[in-house]
């Protein structure tokens, strides 16, 4: 079956959506996802739910028109909204590869000349694709963890750089390319809030070795 | 007098260019950051 999210991501919005698919209570949450919806997800949460931009928009349920919920009309209608708001804030994810397992991602998180100095709450998370298995739908951009919020105060043409080092397991290792950095700026506090900016980055960039200094699977050709 | 009409005109073109490039303020490009809680079924 074709999930819902795989249009989503994959076609409508291949550029300008980061999606967390946050699993809860069926063992596959994480501590980073329960903070999420704990701290961040004020009352009762009806399973699915889904909130945009930590909270700006939100909607109980799975969107579309059953049984395919191919277009998820309603999530369509509150991310092109969110589009149509601009920004004053950039973001974008640097890599550094410690050892097999282990990688530090950088947020550089600047804020335009034009912008409004604020403080903000940076995040760095990462999910993965066809996980877990085993069941009739496919399970995509599944939230494995992530660091933050590290709280910084930012002004105009100003920048700051936020770290995390997240090691990962046979669980990415054996679906690298479908691993994909997310990072994000939004109100500190914790509650209803609004995302600033968000940014993502797919490690299947460095699926061929020459980012991480393998390149044994390369040759070199002088024509 | 002429000339003087060209150098005016060519200042007046220079402050457009350079009004429309101190006031062409470009958004940053927004990426959406969705949260969907959900669990295996």
């Amino acid at each position: 079956m074709r999930y819902v999210v795989t249009p989503f991501v994959d076609e409508l919005y291949p550029d300008n959506v980061a999606f967390l698919a946050i699993h809860l209570s069926d063992g596959y949450q994480t501590g980073f996802g329960q903070v999420r919806r704990s701290g961040y997800y004020p009352g009762t949460m009806t399973i699915p739910d889904t909130l945009v931009d930590a909270g700006m928009f939100h909607f109980i349920g799975t969107p579309g028109v059953p049984p395919m919920y191919d277009p998820p009309t309603q999530w369509i209608s509150m991310v092109d909204a969110r589009l149509a708001v601009p920004t004053d804030v950039t973001i974008e994810i640097l890599p550094q590869r410690l050892n097999e397992t282990q990688w530090t991602f950088t947020a550089d998180v600047c804020m335009e000349p034009t912008g409004a100095a604020r403080s903000m709450g940076i995040n760095l998370a990462w999910t993965v694709d066809d996980y877990p298995t085993g069941y009739p739908y496919v399970y995509r951009e599944t939230l494995r963890g992530g660091y933050g919020p590290e709280v910084v105060d930012l002004n105009p043409s100003e920048c700051v750089q936020v770290d995390a080092t997240f090691t990962f397991s046979a669980v990415e290792l054996d679906r690298w390319p479908s691993v994909e950095i997310v990072a994000w700026a939004q109100t500190p506090a914790s509650g209803w809030g609004e995302a600033y900016q968000a940014a993502t980055m797919t490690m299947g960039l460095f699926d061929d070795g020459f980012e991480s200094g393998d390149l044994s699977g390369w040759s070199v050709t002088v024509p | 007098m002429k000339g003087r009409r060209v150098h005016v005109g060519v200042a007046l073109l220079a402050l457009a260019v350079i009004g429309a490039a101190a006031g062409d303020v470009v958004a940053a490009d927004r990426t959406v950051l969705m949260e969907y809680f959900n669990a295996t079924w």
